[in-house]
């Protein structure tokens, strides 16, 4: 179905951005993904083409483009022709929008422009060990020590955890306050800050993710992004772009897992027929296809409501369920057509079935998203008494 | 109706676990699992030590005697830590010791049912050929060709398991072209890997690593008469047996990861603690975990009584596709639940909820696809061949 959404600009963004991932990026998937990360070269290579930040104003060296579909192209374009394991998205997507509208001019000033050009490579860190999708359960604390903060504790499955120059870490402010959060800016190298191994996942191979340690590390006053008390409000009000981002991704590949299997059906042969000509495969990718362009249709909604700021919470959770939900059916459909070929590494769609089964757990579970758009309809235990 | 197991398989049940929790506990699976390129032969090893290899042979060949349900509360055990790993054990176990003690001659069995039951024999079955899957016959391309004393065999097979470490291969070939239907004039062979012209190699997967899925060459590789397994040319009757045996275990080893599942879900949701309780405590959480032990329930079911018909003689071709059409999808979604149950934990290579979901994935496709069984059902019930 063709997309309403996009104007000749953005097709033409398309293009060159396709250009960019097929000829500097796929070409390194499979060594990526062997070595458990990407290149850090990468970074910067993105940035010299300006798919880095495209947001960011154009003295921090960003084309100030505030459309958010030029960044949904460049998420469908890095998950269809570049590398899944490129995370792209969460750079320019999930965490540099906590430095420019949290940071001081100072901060924006000193920071932005390194994220711009790809030298600085970002990451957030919400989850520990002990609490996953509950951020109230956070136990990682920041003292204030007059002149400095000082931060002690652990936290786990960080995206980016092993290549990032600076790591927004959320902590603990006021330990009586089950909402007492603060944002707090470290920096690679710093004294007590220490990386654990890349966990071992699997899939996304060329994503690094990592356990972090913070060891009575000192932070200086400016590496305190916006109030810290406010941490808990600041991290949900940028739940709903994340939710989207992630949609955005889980359907692009399960685009590709679609494309690559309605080829695989169209020439793979057994009894004598093409095995599309089945009516069970037929009606399994009939049904598939109707599903993909619906919630392409509400994803491309959603952006559209993005850009006015009027992107709900419920919106961006009815999103992620459906989009993750979907990308888990189609890979699995994906493989069981290609049949025993879909088992093996050496084919995609083999990879992106283990690759898309984090889709439906990081950033807020299916069964999260569920809560929030049932307390969105006043279903909420907490307060029905 | 008794639905009790007698007291001898409860007994044996009760053995095999201990065994496995002492011999074969998920932390082991899990770092032999993670090794795609190295086969466990410790693990081959182990299974000679405790005799169950023997399992379902009888003991005047060497083996520990048992019916077809001892050999699958065998195989149900091990899946229950192990996972698609207890195939290490079932390949030999159908391929080996049911195809040569269904069709083996005298002699036959008198050579190789020993070797097998005492563990110094491996087997691997090469039926499927590149050209078409699930298509056996129709994309059958292997040639037997008469010669003196033998037969000289050429073609390729692929997703042959164990092939690259076995002793012996089962093998399907086309020893006769002058034929009306494509399932007459095939030949079942049991050749030595140590024959000129074989050429094994192998392929990364997605589950069930360490195991090695195969793609075997035969060019011009001799076999011998005495290593022809029943009457040639007929060989598609007497595999039946064989298949329907192979399509029952499955079932058991996807029970087993069921039982697997299912014990990690219900620690971890007793456990795991997340806004201010445990998350058992969560209803969609109760309701995963109760859909699960469903699924535990019915299967059980299912296998038992496919057992006992096979075991007592029965014909029992449809019940095991029935068998292993609802374990297969029964065993991937409840270690789909039991991921999501564990969240990123789930996720991580450290614990044993990804392992059983990826090798489940499997049993969804081989040893045939879930959609080539429903079609056999399906024509079973006297409806017309929709494929």
């Amino acid at each position: 179905m063709r997309r309403l959404i996009f104007q000749p600009e953005h097709d033409q963004f398309r293009e060159s951005a396709r250009r960019f991932f097929q000829k500097e990026v796929a070409p390194h998937g499979e060594r990526w993904r062997a070595q458990g990360h990407v290149d850090r070269e990468i970074y910067k290579k993105a940035g010299e083409a300006g798919l880095l930040l495209t947001w960011a104003e154009e003295r921090f060296g960003g084309a100030g483009i505030s459309d958010f579909r030029f960044e949904q192209i460049i998420i469908e374009e890095n998950i269809i022709h570049g590398e899944i394991g490129f995370y792209i998205n969460l750079h320019s997507n999930l965490v540099a929008p906590y430095i420019d509208a949290l940071g001081t001019p100072a901060q924006r000033e000193r920071i932005l422009p390194g994220c711009v050009s790809g030298d600085t490579i970002l990451a957030i860190a919400m989850t520990e060990p002990g609490a996953g999708s509950d951020l109230a359960g956070m136990r990682t604390r920041a003292e204030d020590k007059g002149d400095h903060w000082l931060l002690n504790g652990a936290k786990t499955y960080i995206s980016n955890g092993f290549l990032a120059d600076l790591i927004i870490v959320a902590a603990r402010t006021q330990p009586d306050q089950k909402h007492g959060l603060g944002l707090f800016l470290v920096e690679a190298g710093m004294p007590g800050f220490d990386r654990g191994q890349r966990l071992k996942k699997m899939g996304l191979h060329a994503q690094d993710t990592s356990e972090l340690f913070f060891n009575d590390v000192k932070l200086p006053k400016e590496n305190v992004l916006g109030d810290p008390t406010s941490g808990f409000r600041y991290l949900t009000r940028f739940l709903a772009k994340e939710r989207l981002v992630a949609a955005i991704g889980s359907l692009a590949a399960a685009q590709v897992a679609f494309d690559i299997t309605l080829d695989y059906v169209r020439e793979r042969r057994a009894f004598g027929r093409p095995i599309g000509a089945f009516q069970h495969n037929r009606f399994v990718l009939a049904g598939l296809r109707a599903e993909l362009d619906a919630v392409q249709t509400l994803i491309d909604q959603c952006v559209l409501l993005l850009n006015d700021g009027e992107l709900s919470g419920e919106d961006a959770a009815e999103c992620k369920l459906l989009a993750t939900e979907l990308e888990g059916r189609m890979v699995d459909a994906g493989v069981q057509m290609h049949g025993g070929a879909g088992y093996m590494e050496e084919y995609r769609i083999s990879r992106l079935y283990t690759d898309a089964r984090v889709s439906r757990i990081f950033a807020g579970s299916s069964e999260i998203m569920k809560e929030i758009i049932g307390r969105g309809l006043g279903l909420d235990e907490r307060k029905m008494g | 109706m008794d639905f009790n197991l007698p007291e001898e398989y409860r007994a044996f049940r009760d053995g095999v676990r201990r065994w496995v929790e002492a011999e074969a506990p998920k932390a082991w699976a899990r770092d032999l699992e993670k090794d795609e390129h190295n086969y466990p032969f410790a693990l081959w090893d182990k299974f000679s030590e405790a005799g169950f290899h023997g399992v379902g042979i009888s003991e005047e060949y060497d083996g520990q005697g048992g019916d077809v349900l001892m050999q699958m509360i065998l195989a149900r055990e091990l899946a229950r830590t192990l996972g698609g790993l207890a195939w290490i054990w079932g390949i030999t176990s159908f391929a080996g010791s049911k195809s040569i003690g269904i069709y083996g001659s005298e002699a036959q069995k008198k050579k190789y049912l020993p070797l097998i039951a005492t563990g110094k024999l491996r087997a691997a079955i090469s039926f499927t050929e590149p050209s078409g899957g699930t298509d056996l016959l129709g994309s059958m391309r292997t040639t037997a060709t008469r010669v003196d004393g033998g037969w000289r065999l050429n073609g390729e097979k692929i997703w042959s398991s164990s092939a690259h470490v076995a002793d012996y291969l089962l093998v399907i070939a086309r020893s006769n072209r002058n034929i009306t239907k494509n399932h007459q004039g095939l030949s079942l062979f049991w050749v030595s890997t140590k024959s000129p012209g074989i050429k094994v190699t192998s392929l990364a997967k997605l589950g069930m690593r360490s195991m090695g899925s195969c793609t075997v060459h035969f060019d011009d590789v001799f076999v011998p008469d005495e290593d022809v397994l029943g009457e040639p040319d007929k060989a598609w009757y007497m595999l039946l047996p064989t298949l329907n045996n192979e399509r029952i275990m499955v079932g058991a080893f996807c029970l087993g990861v069921i039982d697997g599942v299912l014990e990690d879900a219900l620690d971890y949701a007793k456990q795991r603690q997340a806004f201010g309780r445990t998350i058992g405590q969560f209803q969609a959480i109760q309701h995963y975990i109760a859909d699960i032990a469903t699924m535990q329930t019915s299967t059980e079911l299912m296998l038992h009584y496919c057992a006992w018909k096979q075991a007592s003689g029965q014909p029992v071709g449809t019940e095991a596709n029935m068998l292993k059409l609802i374990a297969s999808e029964n065993a991937n979604k409840a270690a789909d639940l039991g991921i999501q149950i564990l969240g990123g934990m789930g996720y991580s290579a450290e614990t044993d909820m990804q392992r059983y979901w990826r090798d489940s994935r499997l049993w969804r496709i081989g040893p045939i696809t879930n959609e080539m069984v429903r079609n056999g059902i399906a024509e079973s019930l006297g409806l017309p061949r929709s494929f």
